[in-house]
């Protein structure tokens, strides 16, 4: 009994931990005074100024359109890139796939770095085009580690069975490989958008100076000092990312009530 | 047509936006144009080791180690609760981690408006309280507290995920041995958590050594730490060379961690013989 | 073997003291009952077999016992004392799981130790308690081996010495033969009887396999639905049946309604059986039961013949080889016999079919065992 209560309180006190810098967040964003410490009063104000300061709006914009786009074409090309992996001999597959990690264990600063170097080297300015080719970059593996192991526990014999029925290897995989690992495709498609919405220092070095998105508008925003129109931003994107990754969960769940049948 | 060649395009892409651009990394960062020419220098690793630099390097290492223990310290129990309670709600897990997904830079600009010196929330209860106001930005302290505030998760999830692995039937054979709960957890649960510690320790010790939003944020610019000095020599200074040399002694030293790591996970891990 | 309370005998001496007593033991999962008002006793030096179908509740029995699972209702008692609130590591009870569970970073020897470690035993006896361990279980000089390494077999002696190395009073062993296949199987059962014969300790085994239970055991204990249908040794409980249940359980058995015309006289498909049973009303109904091996066929020389005989008559369907012996199969008014003999017949042959009345086990309808062995 008493471990129950120290457990309680225990997970009570990281909760507030967690929570505490974002809720204070949450609550300022209807502060009606800039201050603070202070409550003025409850307004909307900062979310409007926030929806009509045209920075905000167009980093939002393009911080969407990234997402969006380099979520797509990732997946297009992990899906394929998973599916052609798992059919590949061990030695060719391991190494493919310890190469595929390099981004993912890389500081997240060392992966910009290159690729602004990569990007300049080869001639291209700095912008929308480069900041979309690295997020595509990064989020590929992740949709190869979301379709991967499907694939691994799925039957192997499916395939060749169709094969064997007279399909062609295209329709085989269309008809058969494609229908099983669909949820692990959207959640990798899913998962790609989030960490593309979510992603700072990598869009900081490859979009120069003519792109921004939501975190590195933030991110100059912050530097000149505390400004109430974050918390609105913040109060927003969590409640983005809340829904998101709910949804994500839902689908989680699903599958693997689907599965115990 | 064969299912293998789905992945060629992939493979190219992985090529170029890859491969090529670590190896710039490592041509900027031992190569430097001598009138027109280009030769092999040590001159920019070189530099890292001076003192500057080098306090700079000893310092991230130095408060991302004391936050990774933080973290680990305070995330361990919490993996153990929360993997007890595994069966009855995935709820309780989701909440923690949660915070994880939102975008790191409000998050630490969040602990900004907690902590300000005059207006923060935190010193206005204190000084409600009649207790002394703390003063931390700009100091070590909130940097330090900044890494474990954003990284925790990423510590309670790999610890979490291998508690939860255990078979549950082994916990109760050492139960019949004679083991109580506390020496259940010693003898039993911890050696075999060590995996997921190992995982978690890189998942927070990395970002952490490199990070340099967070000393920017709440070091208020008087800290320096390794992040901040490539950012700086990138985009303030344009030394390339010299930026590309400290990625890459950065790189070399986390690959090197990795390779530690892994061998760590070669432990076994079956659940004796619950694979069947 | 007549009177009906024959049945009711459990096996063993009624004279020795109960090691461990289950006293109303009651226990449900998510309103299903599992265990409903068990008693029993359990005995020192005792191979005591709990055998069920899936869902009878033996293995929740086991995990009282182990103290792994509390009843709702009921107490445990050890000598006079109520154990169920203490839990397993005070208990002097060790446990062999079905998928054994064995450490996977510790190796044998460490396994087989942890016990002893916790005990803080010295290091020297320790060596000596588990290397004895090592050889009951025919695993010398694995001490060093990872367990990852070693076969199920090899595994499933391993949580064994690790159980017993601590000298338990009670063994509690959980389908611990499962999942080995056959041959190895029936190597272990000898082994474990042997083992429990030489230890001395009382060993709890749970299985499904009826035919485990009546090789290995002294006393058998029959469950369903969380009932003890039958409990006793096990040449009582497969030649006296004590109900439908534990007849169709336990070995292969032709079973039937028949009508009790009296004491003695059975009816069964128009034809009368002498028997040895007692204590029935007239023209009771009654299930019978016949064991396969226990049924003698005779061949009918001719189609004449067939309306001249006062015998039960039936005609083959089926005659199956099974090494052993052959298994006929005999269609009478549409119920099926099986019976098991050296002779080969022929499918669509009429046969004579016999029992001895020795070999006619009649039980009563809706019979519910109640068992208590204080």
């Amino acid at each position: 009994m008493v471990k129950k209560g120290l457990e309680r309180i225990y997970l009570g006190l990281i909760l507030l931990f967690l929570y505490a810098p974002i809720f204070t967040l949450m609550i300022f964003s209807f502060n009606d005074s800039k201050s603070r410490a202070k409550w003025g009063g409850f307004t909307l104000k900062w979310y409007q100024s926030m929806f009509n300061d045209p920075i905000i709006v167009k980093s939002l914009y393009y911080t969407l359109t990234i997402a969006l786009i380099s979520a797509v074409i990732a997946t297009v090309i992990g899906t394929a890139a998973a599916i052609g992996i798992q059919a590949m001999s061990r030695k060719r597959r391991e190494t493919i796939m310890n190469v595929t990690y390099l981004p993912v264990l890389n500081a997240d600063i060392v992966t910009g770095i290159a690729f602004m170097l990569f990007f300049i080297g080869i001639g291209l300015k700095l912008g929308f085009s480069t900041m979309l080719l690295a997020h595509i970059t990064f989020n590929i593996p992740y949709v190869i580690l979301s379709v991967l192991p499907k694939l691994r526990s799925m039957n192997k014999y499916t395939y060749e069975a169709a094969l064997d029925l007279g399909a062609t290897s295209i329709m085989a995989v269309r008809k058969v490989i494609l229908p099983e690992i669909a949820p692990n495709i959207i959640t990798g498609f899913l998962l790609a958008f989030t960490l593309s919405l979510d992603d700072f220092v990598i869009s900081y070095f490859t979009a120069g100076n003519g792109v921004s998105n939501l975190s590195i508008t933030i991110y100059t925003m912050t530097r000149r000092g505390i400004k109430p129109e974050i918390n609105a931003i913040s109060t927003i994107m969590f409640m983005a990312i809340l829904i998101l990754l709910l949804t994500i969960n839902k689908r989680r769940e699903k599958a693997v009530r689907k599965e115990k049948y | 047509m064969n299912r293998r060649w789905l992945a060629y395009p992939y493979v190219v892409w992985m090529i170029a936006f890859i491969l090529v651009p670590l190896f710039m990394i490592f041509y900027y960062g031992v190569t430097k144009d001598d009138g027109g020419q280009i030769v092999f220098t040590a001159e920019f690793i070189k530099k890292t080791f001076e003192p500057i630099y080098f306090n700079a390097m000893a310092k991230s290492f130095l408060y991302a180690g004391f936050a990774t223990l933080i973290c680990l310290v305070l995330a361990y129990p919490l993996a153990l609760i929360l993997a007890g309670k595994a069966g009855k709600s995935s709820a309780m897990l989701f909440i923690f981690i949660l915070p994880m997904w939102m975008n790191f830079l409000l998050r630490t600009y969040a602990w900004l408006t907690l902590l300000e010196t005059n207006n923060g929330v935190v010193n206005t209860l204190l000084r409600l309280l009649h207790l002394p106001s703390i003063n931390i930005l700009g100091t070590p302290n909130a940097i330090i507290l900044g890494m474990v505030y954003n990284f925790l998760p990423f510590m309670v999830l790999p610890i979490y995920n291998t508690l939860v692995k255990i078979d549950p039937y082994i916990l109760e054979a050492a139960h019949d041995l004679g083991a109580d709960s506390f020496q259940r957890l010693i003898r039993v649960v911890f050696p075999l958590s060590l995996p997921g510690v190992m995982s978690g320790i890189t998942m927070v010790f990395m970002p952490a050594v490199t990070s340099f939003v967070i000393p920017n944020l709440l070091g208020s610019g008087k800290v320096n730490l390794i992040g901040n000095l490539i950012e700086q020599q990138f985009l303030m200074t344009y030394n390339w060379g010299f930026g590309s040399a400290m990625s890459l002694i950065l790189m070399i030293i986390i690959l090197l961690a990795m390779g530690l790591m892994k061998r760590f996970d070669k432990g076994n891990l079956e659940g004796g013989a619950g694979r069947w | 073997m007549g009177k009906l309370s024959a049945k009711f005998l459990g096996g063993g001496e009624m004279n020795e003291k109960a090691l461990i007593r289950l006293d109303g033991i009651s226990k449900s999962f998510d309103e299903q009952v599992v265990l409903d008002n068990i008693s029993l006793s359990i005995r020192k030096n005792e191979f005591l077999t709990l055998l069920g179908p899936s869902g009878c509740g033996k293995t929740t029995m086991l995990r009282i016992l182990g103290g792994f699972e509390k009843p709702d209702v009921g107490r445990v008692l050890h000598g006079d004392q109520d154990i169920v609130d203490i839990p397993p590591y005070k208990r002097n009870i060790n446990t062999v799981f079905q998928r054994y569970a064995l450490f996977p970073h510790l190796n044998v020897f460490e396994n087989i130790a942890f016990g002893l470690n916790i005990k803080k035993i010295e290091k020297t006896k320790i060596q000596r308690k588990v290397k004895k361990a090592l050889k009951q279980v025919n695993l010398n000089g694995f001490e060093k081996r990872s367990v990852s390494q070693l076969s199920g077999g090899q595994q499933q002696r391993v949580a064994i010495a690790r159980a017993i190395v601590n000298e338990p009073e009670i063994l509690l062993l959980d389908e611990p033969l499962s999942s080995l296949d056959l041959k190895l199987r029936q190597e272990m059962q000898y082994e474990l009887k042997t083992l429990q014969q030489e230890l001395g300790i009382t060993f709890v085994y749970v299985t499904h396999d009826q035919e485990e239970a009546l090789t290995m055991s002294d006393t058998v204990v029959v469950m369903n639905n969380g009932i003890i249908q039958q409990l006793g040794k096990p040449e009582a409980v497969y030649n006296e049946p004590i109900n439908a249940f534990v007849a169709d359980f336990i070995g292969e058995s032709n079973i039937y309604d028949g009508v009790m015309k009296r004491d003695k006289v059975l009816e069964l498909f128009g034809h009368m059986f002498e028997c040895v049973d007692t204590g029935f009303e007239e023209n009771e109904i009654v299930d019978v039961v016949i064991r396969p091996e226990d049924v003698r066929l005779s061949r009918i020389s001719s189609k004449e013949s067939l309306n001249e005989t006062e015998l039960l008559v039936g005609k083959v369907t089926d005659c199956i080889f099974k090494g052993v012996h052959y298994e006929t199969c005999i269609d009478t008014y549409g119920y099926e016999w099986v019976v098991q003999n050296t002779k080969n017949f022929t499918p669509g042959e009429y046969v004579n079919i016999e029992v001895d009345p020795y070999d006619i086990h009649i039980m009563k309808k809706h019979r519910k065992a109640v068992v208590d062995e204080s």
